[in-house]
């Protein structure tokens, strides 16, 4: 797909009403978000000043959901080698100290664990992508304790 | 060889490194830094070392041969307190480190980025650094007396480079007290005086490379290295790619 073609798709989706957009084609896979804190991919307008009605949540952002983001810049692995199982996909059970994934920088190979106690929901980043610091690389459902 | 023999060099290993650090030897792992990684209370400072690996490993989840008796494999345990976004730094630190180790023992080495250790052009040592459990492991496997490499590696040892056999408590004692004093300097926030160091073994910047990240190969010219430790290539349009991961092959 072409850089314009991109730009295009993003300016409509700008536009339009939707909250999210995911495009899948052979060479690219692009997800758009709006109003997501420190992962907007969409430029924001102002915030407009009048103070509007209560605005009901979002339908397809689920309340409570923790995301995983970036502690550095890196490149992403959902394996400890390539070919190797991935160590979490969506449904898996995670505990803390569990690793989620790997980021490389610099021929360092450091282990992203989990924090709390869920499940994995989605795995936001694609394996073998650069993630930049404070990207989500995946989001986890806590268990209710 | 008997087990006992093959190691008599490092017996008194440990007595040799320098204040801070303690050895501890084993005779097989499988990997140094896996268990480095994992063991239950191992403060900075520790070195775990063996005589061979099973499942020794380089980048992504590549093989590094370990016979026994001939080499060093070892990790050296960090626990750094800097925030995470600066420990791809430590790789070059310890880079450094195994640079100054080795110009102690009246080598010439260089460094092709991140911390490759070539001598006359041929890897000498390779460094893998990994982190999890709030722990930092730098992971060093160097070629000492082995002789025969597969001609495809383009790997030397220091048998090879100087037509006599090392005693390996010597080389990891330099090797391994350099890459501590490196990496705590880096832990200090001493940045520019680590890259400033690393650029005097450079062997890459000015000239034609091809860096393979993830399924793309960018070919320019390593321009700079970064103070975070990123290597900045140039393209032919004149388009500036700051890299934080990926294999850098030199262009002949």
């Amino acid at each position: 797909m072409k850089v314009e073609e991109l730009l295009k798709l993003v300016e409509a989706v700008g536009a339009s009403d939707f909250d999210e957009f995911v495009l899948e084609a052979q060479d690219v896979k692009l997800t758009l978000r709006r109003g997501r804190p420190g992962g907007s991919l969409v430029p924001q307008p102002e915030p407009a000043p009048v103070p509007a009605a209560p605005v009901p949540d979002q339908p397809v952002r689920e309340p409570g959901l923790v995301e995983v983001t970036a502690p550095m810049v890196g490149t992403f692995y959902r394996a400890p080698a390539p070919g190797a199982e991935p160590f979490v996909q969506a449904g898996s059970r995670v505990k803390p100290g569990d690793t989620l994934c790997i980021l490389e920088a610099m021929k360092l190979m450091n282990e992203i664990e989990a924090e709390i106690e869920g499940e994995v929901v989605d795995v936001v980043a694609e394996n073998g992508q650069l993630v930049e610091f404070g990207q989500v690389l995946m989001t986890l459902r806590p268990c209710k304790p | 060889m008997s087990p006992q023999s093959r190691n008599e060099d490092m017996e008194r290993a440990g007595a040799l490194l320098p204040p801070g650090l303690a050895l501890r030897w084993y005779d097989r792992l499988d990997s140094t830094n896996t268990l480095a990684l994992n063991a239950p209370h191992l403060p900075a400072g520790t070195i775990i070392a063996a005589d061979s690996q099973s499942a020794g490993r380089g980048r992504l989840g590549r093989a590094w041969h370990s016979p026994p008796g001939l080499n060093l494999y070892f990790s050296l345990v960090l626990c750094p307190s800097l925030p995470r976004q600066h420990w791809g730094g430590f790789s070059l630190a310890a880079g450094v480190g195994a640079a100054r180790g080795l110009a102690e023992l009246s080598l010439q080495p260089r460094l092709k980025w991140p911390n490759d250790v070539l001598l006359e052009g041929e890897k000498l040592a390779g460094i893998l650094l990994e982190s999890g459990n709030g722990r930092l492991t730098v992971g060093v496997g160097v070629n000492v007396n082995q002789e025969d490499f597969p001609p495809d590696l383009r790997a030397t040892s220091l048998r090879r480079a100087t037509g006599r056999s090392w005693r390996r408590d010597l080389v990891l004692a330099a090797l391994a007290g350099q890459i501590w004093h490196w990496c705590r300097l880096w832990q200090e926030g001493e940045f520019e005086r680590v890259i400033g160091a690393w650029r005097r073994y450079d062997v890459i910047l000015g000239r034609c490379v091809t860096v393979l990240r993830g399924g793309e190969a960018i070919e320019g010219v390593a321009v700079d290295v970064g103070a975070d430790g990123a290597l900045v290539v140039e393209d032919c349009d004149g388009i500036r790619h700051v890299l934080h991961s990926g294999e850098v092959t030199l262009k002949k």
